[in-house]
């Protein structure tokens, strides 16, 4: 019987290992999903609770001087004295809270006397600052009273000194706006994906697997039609779908069934959840497009599943980042496809809307939807999905095999070290980051070179060349000069959007600072050099080049070193670096200058922030551009000499020929 | 006779498993005229459904050409598929939809509106028999009644030129006999039916000239007579056999 149940065991074991599509979509897909969501998580997360942190809180207080006693301790509170219209001010941002308590506090009979704490509900700040004056009013009453029933010989019953009353001054609309602007963006979004994926799976993966698509097919009309026909079905199913789903949410909500989430739904704002119906056209266009797209690559139904499987999780990001207050609608958010809408709907349904944002909104999710459209057509004009077959297998040695090859090991390059260097650094930092660098990074370089190589000698994949000594002349100077600009140019102009935490620039305390300058040189300035440089400018460029353009290889060689030391402040500057390398690599022809330069900037970067960053003058600001352009000249020089392009000096080598 | 099907050095590439192409179609050429009946017979994988694929517009080929009733496959894919009534075991049937709706659909395609398409639909279905299922959703019809659909999807816009891919794979003797009559009545229609098949029965039957292709080639052509008279064989098995010789 045993033996039996084992045969068939071993017997769909070895169906299910082979069908690798499905192994890659349900196994690997996930574990490339988790990080991305949970990384944007957490760092939405983590902004949302510094803003809080650096947040100062404007506090009125009136009534019993013990009450102002009490918060007396309390940080980032600043005490200001009360408006003439105090709710007024509240709802219009001038003021936090208002503690509002009796001149005296005494018990009269069995009431304790009332404490108010005035905010606005849908006001972040104002909901912050409320909840930490009531937490320090609650601590301060129970401190009092536990010194009084000590006094009393730890007798009898006091009751409570003071009954906390929160009031919020928010109007029926704003209490209702705030309440559904939490959950619908987010519901809205989800539900959309939903509805469009139980469409798109019937309509294309379903046809495919019933043979339809193929007789479809043969009617005497462009294919293009067809494509277009079929997206339309899906936009209007997604559109019915999310009004339909935003009509029951109302009625959820008007009909208590939310219990204590129960808003009223009559006082949300008309035009607010217009705007949420309005911008469901533009959102559907481009939730239906992508997974029309999706469902068209699968094969059956089955592989459709599989696939929109990944993107319904990723779905939640959108939403998720609407539920809070923390992202913000701005010129820079609402181009975001999807997060946009989920931004705008939560800003209508709060009342908060801006007719310049709500427009850009629209033009951007029309243009997303426009474009998801045009994958589409194109992907349900080929034959292999019309005949459900697919004529190159994902990682065959043809170009776009290794290009697709080369992306995988990339991502699971990034992920790998991301997971592996953190544990090991988390367990010894010293040991790990060394071991991250010198055993890790290289392993998962070698085995991207193994998975995604096509031969040729190592030494031409990976650029060890000898370098012209002016090369690496130019390198030092580029890597010196790089800094200021870098540091002053480019984070500050990025901190104006994406405000950097503080300390956030290193800190070389703890264990690090203890090491002592030559083994933090050689964990933070050589190793880095050799090793990151080996992988990213030696394996993934050298891979890179060989499927693509020059310029895409620098992209994203450079994208991928910059995701490594994930942490969406850094990307900018990594990326720029990177480019930087990657761009000296190509004109040198020689991976050693890029060494060169990685090891002296993140030296001299140790170094300067170790003494502390000081705003540079103008003078340093000029000598550090010099610089820079006196080593960008001496590669151009060095190129030239060494017969690799001659023209213009790019960081991205868009002149430079392709590597042999 | 009108030349209805002119194919000229047809061939298709593929990619295999590991990247390496695959000529699943080899420079293939050959000719159909209207009132005939003309076989394509092959093995399994000899290339038989990538070449009428190719002359349906479903797959564009790697390199050579093909006329369908005057039209280039290539340059105008839409002529083509007016001009044929394509049917092969890949090309299912809504399941959903009723025999009737079925037809109507295709028929609204192929730019039949109001009597004319009434009186297609009515035609198709009186000829095939299926009236008494017109009502019936195609998934609840019997696998025959599901052939007869099908071929009445592929014909309800009475085109010269018929493609059929193995048409009777699949089908109890019954079904199978009323596919093979309902070829014999289009050739007697005067229409072009290319005709696909590994069937020697159906050949001997049907074929006015028949092409072996083998491993994406043309071997032989010619009627089934001169095929007999090079070969020296005198059943169409040892005729085969002897043209693409032994297979493993």
């Amino acid at each position: 019987m045993s033996a039996r149940i084992g045969s068939f065991v071993r017997k769909e074991i070895r169906e299910i290992v082979r069908d690798r599509r499905a192994i890659i979509l349900s196994f690997v897909m996930p574990i490339l999903v988790y990080p991305v969501m949970f990384s944007l998580m957490s760092s939405t997360e983590r902004k949302s609770e510094e803003k809080v942190q650096q947040e100062v809180h404007r506090v009125a207080v009136t009534g019993a001087p013990e009450v102002r006693d009490a918060l007396a301790d309390l940080e980032r509170v600043e005490f200001v004295s009360l408006p003439a219209d105090p709710k007024k001010a509240i709802a219009d941002g001038d003021l936090e809270a208002w503690v509002e308590a009796p001149d005296t506090l005494v018990r009269e009979g069995d009431e304790a006397p009332v404490v108010r704490i005035w905010h606005h509900v849908s006001h972040d700040k104002s909901r912050n600052a409320e909840e930490r004056l009531q937490e320090a009013l609650a601590r301060a009453a129970e401190r009092v009273k536990d010194a009084r029933y000590q006094a009393a010989g730890g007798h009898g019953s006091l009751g409570d000194l003071v009954t906390l009353v929160t009031v919020d001054v928010a109007t029926k609309e704003e209490t209702a706006g705030a309440e559904a602007g939490r959950l619908v963006p987010y519901l809205l979004v989800m539900t959309l994906f939903i509805g469009a994926a139980a469409v798109s799976t019937d309509i294309v993966a379903g046809e495919k697997e019933r043979g339809t698509l193929e007789t479809l097919y043969l009617v005497p009309v462009p294919r293009e039609v067809i494509a277009r026909a079929k997206f339309f079905v899906v936009w209007g199913a997604t559109i019915i779908t999310g009004t339909l789903n935003l009509a029951s949410m109302a009625w959820c909500y008007r009909s208590g069934l939310m219990g204590d989430a129960s808003v009223d739904v009559s006082a949300l704002s008309p035009a607010g959840l217009g705007l949420a119906v309005l911008l469901i056209v533009p959102l559907a266009a481009v939730v239906a497009g992508i997974m029309l797209g999706l469902s068209a690559l699968a094969r059956n139904v089955k592989e459709a599943q599989l696939q929109l499987m990944p993107v319904m999780l990723l779905a939640i990001i959108p939403g998720m980042l609407a539920s809070g207050q923390a992202v913000k609608l701005s010129p820079v958010t609402a181009l975001w496809p999807i997060a946009n809408v989920a931004l705008a709907v939560r800003d209508g349904l709060l009342g908060q809307m801006s007719l310049p944002l709500l427009g850009l909104v629209f033009v951007a999710s029309v243009g997303w939807g426009f474009l998801v459209t045009r994958w589409t057509a194109g992907i349900l004009s080929r034959e292999d999905t019309i005949l459900g077959f697919s004529p190159e297998p994902l990682f065959a040695h043809t170009t776009g095999g290794r290009r697709r090859a080369t992306m995988l090991a990339l991502a699971a390059t990034v992920l790998a070290f991301f997971y592996v260097g953190g544990l090991l650094q988390t367990w010894k930092l010293l040991l790990g980051l060394g071991l991250s660098l010198w055993v890790v990074l290289p392993l998962l370089g070698a085995a991207s070179l193994r998975f995604a190589g096509s031969g040729g000698r190592l030494a031409d994949v990976l650029s060890l060349r000898a370098p012209r000594p002016l090369a690496l002349l130019g390198a030092v100077l580029l890597a010196l000069g790089v800094g200021v600009p870098l540091f002053f140019g480019v984070m500050k102009l990025q901190g104006t959007f994406l405000p950097m935490p503080e300390n956030f620039m290193g800190d070389f305390g703890g264990e690090l600072g203890d090491a002592g300058k030559p083994l933090m040189l050689f964990l933070i300035a050589i190793s880095p050099g050799i090793c990151e440089e080996l992988v990213f400018r030696g394996v993934f460029l050298g891979l890179l080049r060989r499927v693509g353009t020059v310029r895409s290889a620098v992209l994203i060689s450079s994208a991928g070193f910059a995701l490594i030391h994930l942490s969406v402040f850094r990307f900018a500057p990594t990326f720029l670096l990177g480019l930087v390398m990657a761009g000296i690599v190509v004109r040198t022809r020689s991976i050693f200058p890029s060494m060169l330069f990685h090891a002296v900037y993140n030296a001299s970067v140790m170094l300067v922030i170790g003494e502390g960053l000081l705003e540079p003058s103008p003078l340093t600001w000029g000598g550090s551009v010099a610089v820079f352009l006196a080593g960008v000249l001496l590669v151009r020089s060095a190129a030239a000499r060494s017969g690799e392009g001659g023209g213009r000096f790019s960081p991205t080598g868009e002149e430079s020929r392709r590597a042999p | 006779m009108t030349e209805r099907i002119r194919v000229q050095d047809l061939a298709k590439t593929f990619l295999g498993a590991k990247g390496e192409e695959i000529r699943a179609v080899n420079g293939v050429s050959f000719a159909c005229r209207e009132g005939e009946v003309f076989g394509l017979l092959g093995l399994n994988g000899a290339g038989k459904t990538t070449t009428l694929r190719m002359l349906s517009t479903v797959l564009t080929p790697t390199a050579g050409t093909a006329l369908v009733n005057g039209h280039d496959i290539a340059s105008d894919p839409q002529a083509v598929r007016e001009s044929i009534g394509f049917l092969s075991g890949t090309t299912g049937l809504y399941p959903r939809l009723t025999a009737e709706e079925t037809l109507r659909f295709f028929g609204e395609f192929h730019g039949l509106e109001g009597d004319r398409l009434n009186s297609a639909v009515e035609r198709v279905l009186e000829t095939f028999g299926i009236a008494k299922y017109r009502t019936q959703r195609c998934e609840k019809l019997s696998t025959g009644m599901k052939q007869k659909v099908n071929i009445g999807r592929a014909v309800v816009h009475d085109p010269p030129v018929l493609i059929l891919d193995e048409p009777t794979s699949g089908l109890d003797v019954l079904a199978a006999a009323t596919t093979l009559e309902f070829v014999e009545s289009c050739r007697a229609e005067g229409k072009c039916v290319l005709f696909s098949t590994h069937i020697m029965s159906e050949v001997e039957r049907l074929c006015d000239r028949v092409a072996i292709i083998h491993e994406g080639s043309v071997r032989a052509s010619g009627t089934m007579a001169e095929l007999r008279e090079r070969t020296g064989q005198k059943y169409p098995e040892e005729v085969f056999r002897a043209v693409v010789g032994n297979v493993e």
